[in-house]
């Protein structure tokens, strides 16, 4: 058996430690670290993606988050802006009809007035005429010098009650 | 080294012909020390050589996203490191690279030792014991490194009678010493043994096709190819089983959990 023969020892002894030092030394200076490396870059890049993976998606939520709340302003501010038009709108019409009404108030009184003044002119010329008329009349009958003062009297005594006759008719 | 044996005629072939040693260049002994190139440390030379190439080219340029070759490299680096991080923890990465060395060597010799012509490195119980006493060696001294004098309780078992324990002591020392032998005597024994069966069944093989009885050397050429599976299976397996076990060695010189 040769496995048995001493005298092979020494050679192989001697050469498994050249070989073996020298393989462990090219393992641990040149390739494991580069592996390592490599491997633990893959592992950062991997957990980097990952990271800006969620954080996109966080930022996607943020944005449909500020996109419905920037909805609801929108249609809270619309809500807002219509109710104010249509006070707006009531106001005016509301302004513009109490005007209307004040406007045709005024007409209408001023159309009595100017009714009133000229009914009393009216009166007061049918009195002087009346009292012209029982002056002539007066005279015609032959009273001269008729006092003047009692006729007036007399006639805005019928006058009087003639015209509350005609406000009371 | 062996002299010539009757190597003439297919039935004549010597089966342990393939584990001579004999040089190649002559060196001078140097303190005691032959240094002579020999088959043996030509075959070494090739182990560490194709290895390293390998390795190295499949480092050489990485990527994140990792070629054939990248692949092939960082499988053997994660078949390794995670045989030391289930084994021993994490403080056991700092003995990877021996330990990737060990593994990484002992499976080129021994699949370089299943090329025919080639002649296999850990079928010499010398070396293989030389790889089991560096291990043994390192286990003992991170052992007592890590623990001091304490270290000396892993060979007293827990929870026994008082009366057995100076038994139990001694047999744990002697399984404790007995480790190098085992682990190179497995290695050694696996490689010698399925060597010398091809052998054997290719010498039938040689010997009754040149008697002429060639319909005969069918059974043993078939049992010739399933045995080279065999050997191959065998030879990735024990290079696996001598680095866990040197893990399972290594952690209990770090842990103690016995």
């Amino acid at each position: 058996m040769p496995q048995l023969d001493p005298s092979s020892f020494g050679s192989q002894l001697f050469w498994l430690a050249i070989c073996f030092v020298t393989l462990y030394l090219v393992m641990a200076v040149f390739v494991l670290p580069r592996i390592t490396g490599t491997l633990a870059a893959r592992a950062d890049q991997m957990e980097g993606d990952l990271a800006e993976a969620e954080a996109l998606r966080d930022k996607a939520e943020a944005a449909l988050a500020a996109y419905e709340e920037a909805l609801a302003q929108a249609r809270t501010r619309a809500l807002g802006l219509a109710q104010d038009m249509r006070a707006d709108v009531q106001a005016e019409t509301e302004l513009q009809k109490s005007e209307l009404d004040a406007s045709l108030a005024a007409t209408a009184k001023a159309a009595d007035a100017r009714l009133e003044a000229a009914r009393t002119k009216a009166m007061e010329g049918l009195q002087n005429a009346a009292q012209d008329i029982v002056a002539d009349v007066m005279s015609a009958v032959g009273v001269e010098q008729a006092d003047e003062k009692a006729v007036a009297k007399a006639v805005t005594q019928a006058f009087a009650s003639t015209s509350d006759t005609v406000k009371a008719g | 080294m062996a002299g010539k044996s009757n190597a003439e005629g297919g039935a004549g072939i010597d089966p342990m012909h393939q584990f001579e040693v004999h040089p190649i260049i002559e060196l001078p002994t140097v303190a005691g020390i032959d240094t002579s190139f020999t088959n043996a440390s030509l075959w070494m030379v090739l182990a560490i050589g194709l290895s390293s190439l390998f390795l190295i080219a499949a480092s050489r340029r990485t990527s994140i996203v990792p070629g054939r070759l990248q692949l092939m490299g960082e499988m053997s680096y994660s078949f390794v490191a995670n045989m030391v991080k289930e084994n021993v923890g994490t403080e056991g990465m700092k003995y990877f690279p021996f330990i990737f060395s060990l593994f990484i060597f002992i499976l080129f010799c021994n699949m370089l030792g299943m090329l025919p012509y080639s002649f296999t490195v850990t079928s010499h119980l010398i070396v293989t014991f030389a790889l089991a006493a560096t291990v043994f060696l390192l286990v003992t001294l991170v052992g007592f490194a890590r623990h001091g004098v304490g270290f000396l309780k892993l060979f007293v078992p827990s929870g026994i009678p008082v009366i057995l324990l100076p038994l139990l002591v001694v047999i744990e020392v002697i399984s404790y010493l007995t480790r190098p032998v085992s682990l190179s005597v497995r290695l050694f024994g696996n490689m010698m043994a399925g060597h010398t069966m091809l052998k054997i069944f290719g010498g039938f093989v040689v010997g009754l096709s040149s008697a002429g009885l060639i319909p005969l050397a069918i059974a043993p050429f078939a049992l010739m190819v399933a045995f080279t599976g065999l050997e191959l299976l065998i030879a990735g397996l024990q290079a696996y089983v001598f680095t866990i076990l040197t893990c399972i060695y290594l952690n209990e010189a770090i842990h103690m959990d016995h």
